[in-house]
């Protein structure tokens, strides 16, 4: 597949129109006081009806709630796509998509079920040209970055079909994918958080079910805040290892967050991403604002989502307010 | 080598500085302005007005390099000597420069203010006394240009 040229530097008033239409659609975006007004509706058809009033779409009495949220976040995408020169600099957000596709390619073939339907459609790449190529077994049709771990994942799917492994390795390659772009792009600040974030979660994972050195060599991926070697070094160990060598790096505040709970945790993932993108507030030029919003948008459909599957589960108002995202707005 | 240009070709070039330096910061700044207040109207019309106020203002140095080059054009003589060139010359610069820097900041000052005016249509007013500060200086710079031009004629 033929490699893009991302990356051309651009003045930061090119970004003025898309700014501002960024900015005139952050009108929309909830608010904390629309949020908790969604926590304390009746039920789940109360939230739905609260959401269609607000330009989320309508409400047809569906309990599929995923369909409708990806739809309405394709919204933001289709936007975004609108308004800048080259979507592409936004790569860096999108390709765990590409990856995730190449993941249901994968056990699709091997387990050999149709996994039509179930790709995402916001990507980077062409999802028919990737789940052709891996169809095909032709690897090396696919995108550069994707090539050798998808032989290597389909290795491990067809000789041990261990789905965690053969996962584990697309997850890595992404990552350090997210690493390059965010680098290329100089977004390297919001990238890093990213892949520092992961590899927490797959080093503390990875404890918690005694997985081996080879495992974890697969599936950490390196960053610049965090040794990989110490991540496994420590997660051989065990959980609370781990949670020693983090109390040593900029991320002890995770410390904390995973002893309460994982939700916490995955809770404080999202709002340091959101930290970092939140003085785009106040940028009135350059790609910022708009990586911002996008990351907004992303935070509260992940909010929204909570608040439906809590109701939808019963889970009492003080739950819900525990597990919602920090806002942009 | 002065001379045999004479006063008169650079007091034209004084006045051809004037207007095309500053000319050259508002159209650029008026086209800066001009892409961030297309991007409120398309999600919200109705703010045409308000944006449309914060567009001129990166507009008013080109209008003041026309002023100072038209004065030191009305000042021109065939018979002028070289200083007195050279003084319509120096004259025409502090518009000239100062134009142009002062209209691409305050294109930023008013870019800037479109996003206020797309999420707090309320606090406009504030966006534009904030891109209106920037035209002190450019202001300043005519009047100075003005006061040269009596001195040299």
């Amino acid at each position: 597949m033929k490699k893009r040229n991302v990356f051309k530097r651009k003045r930061d008033i090119d970004y003025t129109y898309a700014v501002a239409r960024v900015r005139a659609n952050e009108h929309s975006l909830l608010t904390a006081q629309d949020v908790e007004q969604l926590i304390l509706a009746e039920d789940y058809n109360a939230v739905m009806r609260r959401l269609s009033d607000a330009g989320w779409g309508e409400f047809d009495g569906t309990t599929d709630y995923a369909s409708y949220l990806e739809n309405y976040f394709a919204k933001t995408w289709d936007l975004l796509n609108e308004i800048m020169d080259d979507i592409h600099e936004l790569d860096f957000l999108l390709i765990k998509n590409d990856a995730q596709n190449l993941k249901g390619a994968l056990k699709g073939i091997v387990s050999q079920h149709d996994t039509e339907g179930l790709y995402s459609k916001s990507t980077v790449y062409d999802t028919k040209a990737i789940v052709a190529a891996v169809e095909e077994r032709e690897f090396d049709e696919l995108p550069e970055f994707m090539i050798e771990p998808a032989k290597e994942a389909y290795e491990v799917l067809t000789s041990t079909a261990n789905g965690q492994l053969a996962d584990a390795i697309i997850d890595k390659a992404t990552l350090e994918e997210i690493s390059k772009l965010g680098k290329a792009a100089k977004n390297s600040k919001l990238t890093e958080r990213m892949v520092a974030t992961a590899n927490i979660k797959a080093a503390v994972r990875c404890a918690k079910t005694n997985k081996t050195r080879e495992f974890m060599e697969r599936s950490l991926s390196e960053c610049d805040t965090l040794s990989k070697e110490k991540l496994i070094e420590t997660a051989l160990e065990g959980p609370e290892a781990v949670l020693t060598y983090l109390e040593s790096t900029n991320y002890k505040e995770a410390v904390e967050k995973i002893k309460e709970s994982t939700s916490a945790f995955e809770k404080w993932c999202d709002d340091i991403l959101m930290e970092c993108v939140m003085e785009a507030k106040y940028t009135a030029f350059g790609i910022a604002p708009l990586i911002a919003y996008y990351i907004a948008r992303d935070a509260e459909i992940k909010t929204v989502r909570i608040i439906l599957s809590a109701k939808i589960n019963n889970l009492s108002t003080d739950l819900i307010r525990e597990r919602v995202r920090t806002l942009y707005v | 080598m002065l001379q045999s240009i004479g006063g008169l070709t650079i007091a034209i070039f004084g006045a051809a500085f004037a207007a095309i330096l500053s000319g050259m910061g508002s159209s650029k700044g008026v086209g800066i302005v001009g892409q961030a207040a297309a991007g409120v109207i398309t999600e919200d019309p109705s703010k045409f007005g308000k944006v449309l106020i914060l567009q001129i203002l990166p507009g008013t140095q080109g209008l003041y390099g026309f002023l100072a080059a038209f004065l030191i054009m009305n000042n021109m003589s065939p018979d002028m000597t070289v200083m007195q060139g050279l003084g319509y010359f120096a004259a025409g610069l502090p518009i000239a420069v100062t134009g142009f820097y002062s209209a691409l900041w305050q294109a930023r000052v008013a870019a800037s203010g479109c996003s206020v005016v797309a999420k707090n249509p309320d606090q406009s007013g504030k966006a534009i006394i904030f891109a209106a500060m920037v035209e002190t200086y450019a202001v300043l710079a005519l009047l100075i240009t003005i006061l040269l031009i009596g001195k040299v004629a």
